[in-house]
């Protein structure tokens, strides 16, 4: 932290996933904030780091780990063109 | 999910990831992202966790991680269980799991970036 009480991305990027996983304090969203302003580098990874929050939501949760698990259309179709090969 | 709890707190994470210079990695000494490193924009299309490719790539990239990220990683979003309710089983403080959280993320990120989006 500067002498103005702003953060630079090295930070700005924990709170980036400290936002998702618990929320930010008044002055960490004040902080964030100020940062992203001028940082286009820190904007970019607050959207990845919730586009990947959403995709491991996603990936993980219990009804895919089932679908996973079974052969999806994609994969039984190469299967089938695999066999027509031969 | 016992499974993963009894990782996360016994499985050591090997020092090049837990110590700040695992950071330096991704950050300058001006503690800004290094130009190399630095989030560039995604242009992602719409459902990426459609295409089988992607699917792979994303499934290799958490394969890298070390055990103790990936069982905090297991914990968080196989059950979306609360994250305070989860440091109360681990009996770690919110900013021990989301310091992990946030370093499995940033070694994600990066993993996606070179194997995917920039080609």
């Amino acid at each position: 932290m500067n002498i103005l009480g702003l953060v630079f991305c090295k930070k700005a990027s924990e709170l980036a996933d400290k936002k998702i996983y618990f929320g930010l304090t008044r002055l960490e969203r004040y902080q964030f904030f100020m940062h992203k302003l001028s940082c286009d580098a820190c904007r970019n990874y607050e959207k990845q780091a919730i586009l990947l929050d959403k995709m491991m939501k996603e990936k993980l949760s219990k009804e895919n780990i089932i679908e996973s698990i079974a052969p999806s259309a994609d994969f039984k179709l190469r299967i089938l063109q695999q066999i027509e090969k031969k | 999910m016992d499974y993963h709890r009894a990782i996360y707190k016994r499985v050591e994470v090997r020092t090049e990831y837990e110590g700040d210079s695992f950071l330096d990695i991704f950050f300058n000494k001006n503690d800004h992202w290094k130009e190399e490193s630095g989030p560039h924009s995604w242009n992602s299309e719409e459902h990426l966790l459609d295409n089988v490719d992607f699917n792979l790539t994303l499934k290799s990239c958490m394969d890298k991680l070390p055990s103790k990220w990936n069982s905090a990683i297991q914990l968080k979003y196989v059950d979306d269980k609360d994250s305070n309710l989860i440091c109360q089983e681990l009996e770690i403080t919110p900013s021990n799991y989301w310091q992990v959280l946030h370093r499995a993320k940033l070694q994600l990120r990066e993993c996606l970036d070179r194997n995917w989006f920039k080609k």
